[in-house]
């Protein structure tokens, strides 16, 4: 009895290394770039950029995250998230000339984007959990398919004919308050909907298995094929919620949205947390995560810093972030 | 259903692959709560047999039967549904989860549609007090000896309810005390009615274990028995198909000059003040239980792992530590206990692995000499007799055996003065170790220092010359190898005691009663 009981002792302290490892390269950034944060800028101009960035990019992040967690990668989430705008703008368009109706054109003109994004990830899906294409290149070579689409239609700005109608998702301040629109509430909705999605169904704790060990889940009767193939088409959906919100942010759709988007979704995926091998992480890492870059970026504007710096500076501390991921981290590899 | 009766029945099992009948009309049924091994070499058909039983591979005819029903399984979830589990050779676990969840893979408790997580671990719990596990449900699995990930493995068999567990080569990589551990589990499962099918190569585990034995030859079962029915000598020779006269080869060789000095190696909590020498023509033989520090020895003098103090000479020359390249050079070759992960890469050719610690001197400014490097690969597979049908095969597709094989030309290309084998038959059929020993006498009577190094006691007897023991990180013994020395002297020695004749007595009465429970 009393082995169990140190027995017990040792995995609870294992645990919290563990828990600490899991995040402290993550929880370190967090109270340094907070408190640097709050010095520099309080709840101005700074506060609203932040949040309108994280609103916008964060859909996009959380998909992507998903899709890592089960070991794989979308690089074309930057493309489909374009698609997906420039898509709600030809729905929104076709349903305003058609009746007249700014709000019917909206509620189509987003259900357009959701059902490209799912389109473009079930694709994805297809060469990457059917006929099993390297996730790597299968979404390479998407991404260039998508943005082929996309340059097709908007080459120049492509307006909706309702601008005003289209920015009330990304723009209306609730409260009065500019940082608190409709868009991040959304996206915060999401987060709490895919974190006890994750945690508390079935489907959610097979993406886990699969990632972390696929031959074990295909063993244990998990079809891995479907999980994945599902996660592109959740990745694919909540792309398109972020593309729609960049068209609702701008009023237009334009060929540069979702340019570099898929090294700046990777990049808020593994400061928060997510691990490239697949296996970990968990929605409200990949809200941190996003919060982290936005806030880095930020303080860096707020200082005048020149963008040849800021990428200099944002390369160098996504290196750091691995380098201490990798040093607290007791195995050989990940 | 009660003891001893018959609840599965494979009669004729034919599985075709293109160009072999791998199971070539296997017949055997499983009484319930019996423990029935399943022997032959590699290759006989054990692991498609096991495919066939647990819904992996479809089979081409004859019949399988549960309970007196013909079964179709068209995955291996329909099978462990029908109460058929496998614990894999390759554990399936998954290392970021915990416990319990890795415990109901697949098969959570759910409750009004979400995974019912307090269920979850309150059962995961009792699975775990069963198993004699003292460890949390929470605990990460990836943080859990190989032994106790197994000991998960069975246990997601018991969530399923199984009524058979396959068990294929589950103590290759378990250390003494886990194995125990095994076998008590072993037998209370058995006390609950539920079968088991062990296979393994070690076959003292088969003839201590086991209630009934298949041996499995050429895709055909030979012959089926009772255990007490057999001899180990029997059971080799059906599993062969011809008597083996010597399992080990050790032919005398000419031992002269020292060509390996180790003088006071110490690597603070892992080994300490190490000392020994291994001369031309001379094998020495590394014994003591799992975690003693006899592989991590080998890896310091190799320069693998870096040691505090102490020197490591070859041929009289000082080899400068933590440093494989140099060891390379002087004259080392290596090859390590885990020959999938750190000996072989497994999907590229026999050519490139064979030849890979040789390439420097295949290159003449860089570019490699293809032809010599095609010769060399050649004459080292051919003189140990690899079983292959063209060096570029890729290294993944050959047996446990001819996989040892090629590791060793791989050291061999580059003609070693020293040579370490670390576990060198480990998972390995016994026609194909009787080859590998024979190998490494034909090299120490070339003149090679050879260092074997073994959990299994036999084995080092069989072909060294002289035995170190190993415990706790310090050298406790070096026993010359003569009819006079026995098993217990060596044992004792790594169980940090000196020859003592009341210890040997114990061990026994300890033996008497193993065999008599």
């Amino acid at each position: 009895m009393e082995e169990k009981v140190i027995a017990n002792t040792v995995d609870r302290r294992k645990q919290m290394v563990r828990l600490f490892k899991d995040n402290n390269s993550v929880l370190i950034l967090i109270l340094i770039l907070a408190a640097a944060f709050i010095v520099v800028d309080g709840f101005g101009n700074g506060f609203y950029n932040v949040m309108n960035y994280t609103a916008m990019y964060g859909p996009v992040c959380l998909g992507l995250a998903i899709v890592m967690i089960t070991g794989n990668i979308d690089l074309s989430a930057g493309f489909q998230a374009g698609l997906a705008g420039v898509t709600s703008v030809i729905c929104f368009n076709a349903v305003y000339r058609a009746s007249g109706s700014a709000v019917a054109a909206l509620i189509v003109a987003i259900l357009g984007a959701v059902i490209t994004g799912a389109i473009t990830g079930f694709i994805n899906g297809f060469f990457v959990a059917k006929i099993g294409v390297s996730s790597l290149i299968a979404t390479i070579a998407a991404n260039y398919a998508y943005q082929g689409v996309v340059f097709y239609f908007a080459q120049s700005s492509f307006s909706p004919d309702d601008a005003d109608a289209i920015k009330l998702i990304a723009r209306t301040k609730l409260g009065g308050m500019r940082w608190l629109t409709p868009s991040l509430l959304i996206f915060l909705a999401i987060v709490a909907v895919v974190f006890l999605w994750m945690y508390k169904s079935k489907f959610g704790n097979n993406i886990y298995i699969v990632g972390d060990n696929a031959e074990a889940a295909s063993y244990a009767g998990i079809s891995v094929r479907n999980t994945v193939w599902v996660t592109y088409v959740i990745c694919g959906v909540l792309s398109a919620i972020c593309g729609f919100f960049m068209v609702s942010s701008a009023g237009y759709a334009i060929y540069t949205q979702g340019n570099s988007l898929s090294t700046l979704t990777i990049s808020c995926c593994v400061i928060g947390g997510i691990k490239m091998a697949g296996g970990k992480g968990t929605a409200i890492h990949v809200l941190l995560g996003v919060l982290i870059m936005r806030v880095i970026s930020q303080m860096m504007s707020a200082m005048f810093l020149a963008q040849s710096y800021v990428n200099l500076i944002t390369g160098a501390l996504l290196i750091v972030v691995l380098i201490i991921d990798r040093l607290t981290s007791n195995k050989a590899t990940d | 259903m009660s003891r001893g009766d018959t609840f599965i029945e494979l009669q004729g099992i034919v599985k075709l692959f293109p160009g072999v009948r791998a199971l070539d009309g296997v017949s055997f049924d499983i009484r319930e709560g019996e423990v029935h091994s399943l022997c032959g070499e590699n290759g006989a058909g054990k692991s498609t047999l096991i495919k066939v039983m647990t819904g992996v591979h479809a089979r081409d005819g004859g019949d399988y039967k549960i309970d007196g029903k013909t079964v179709n399984f068209g995955s291996t979830t329909e099978a462990i549904a029908a109460g058929v589990s496998c614990v894999y050779q390759e554990l399936s676990i998954a290392p970021q989860l915990d416990v319990a969840k890795n415990l109901f893979i697949g098969n959570l408790p759910m409750k009004g549609g979400v995974v019912d997580h307090k269920t979850l671990y309150a059962k995961a719990t009792e699975i775990l007090q069963e198993l004699e596990m003292p460890i949390s449900a929470k605990t990460i699995a990836g943080d859990l000896s190989v032994g106790q990930q197994q000991m998960i493995e069975i246990g997601r068999a018991l969530t399923r309810n199984a009524r058979l567990i396959i068990m294929d080569e589950p103590t290759s990589s378990l250390s003494e005390s886990e194995t125990e551990t095994l076998f008590n589990v072993i037998k209370k499962l058995v006390d609950k009615n539920i079968a088991i099918i062990y296979i393994s190569h070690k076959l003292d585990e088969v003839m201590f274990l086991s209630d009934r034995i298949t041996v499995i030859r050429d895709g055909q079962n030979i012959i089926s028995k009772n255990k007490d029915e057999f001899t180990q000598e029997e059971l080799i020779a059906n599993m062969i198909g011809r008597p083996l006269e010597n399992l080990y080869v050790k032919e005398p060789a000419e031992i002269t000059t020292p060509m390996l000095e180790v003088k006071n190696l110490t690597r603070k909590g892992v080994f300490q003040d190490i000392s020994f020498t291994v001369r031309k023509g001379e094998v020495v033989g590394f014994f003591g239980l799992v975690g003693a520090g006899r592989s991590e020895i080998m890896r310091a003098v190799f320069g693998v792992d870096h040691y505090e103090s102490g020197e490591v000479l070859v041929d009289g020359n000082r080899l400068h530590g933590g440093n494989p390249a140099a060891a390379i050079k002087a004259g080392i070759g290596f090859c390590t206990e885990d020959r999938k992960k750190e000996g072989l890469a497994l999907p590229l050719s026999i050519l490139l692995n064979a030849t890979v610690v040789k390439l420097d001197q295949l290159a003449t400014a860089g570019v490699i000499n293809r032809k010599k490097q095609r010769d060399d690969a050649d004459h080292y597979v051919t003189a140990m007799r690899t079983k292959t049908p063209s060096i570029r095969q890729a290294v993944g597709n050959l047996s446990g055996g001819n996989q040892q094989k090629v590791v060793l030309a791989k050291w061999l290309t580059m003609t070693p003065k020293v040579l370490i084998v670390d576990a060198p038959t480990r998972g390995i059929d016994v026609g194909s170790k009787s080859e590998i020993y024979g190998i490494l006498s034909d090299l120490a009577k070339q003149g090679m220092a050879i260092i074997v190094v073994s959990s299994e006691i036999e084995e080092i007897m069989g072909v060294c010359d002289s035995v170190i023991t190993i415990f706790e990180g310090k050298k406790t013994a070096q026993l010359a190898i003569n009819p006079a020395l026995t098993r217990e002297q060596v044992l004792a020695c790594a169980l940090g005691g000196e020859y003592n004749p009341d210890f040997h007595e114990e061990l026994e009465e300890k033996r008497e009663v193993e065999s008599n429970g």
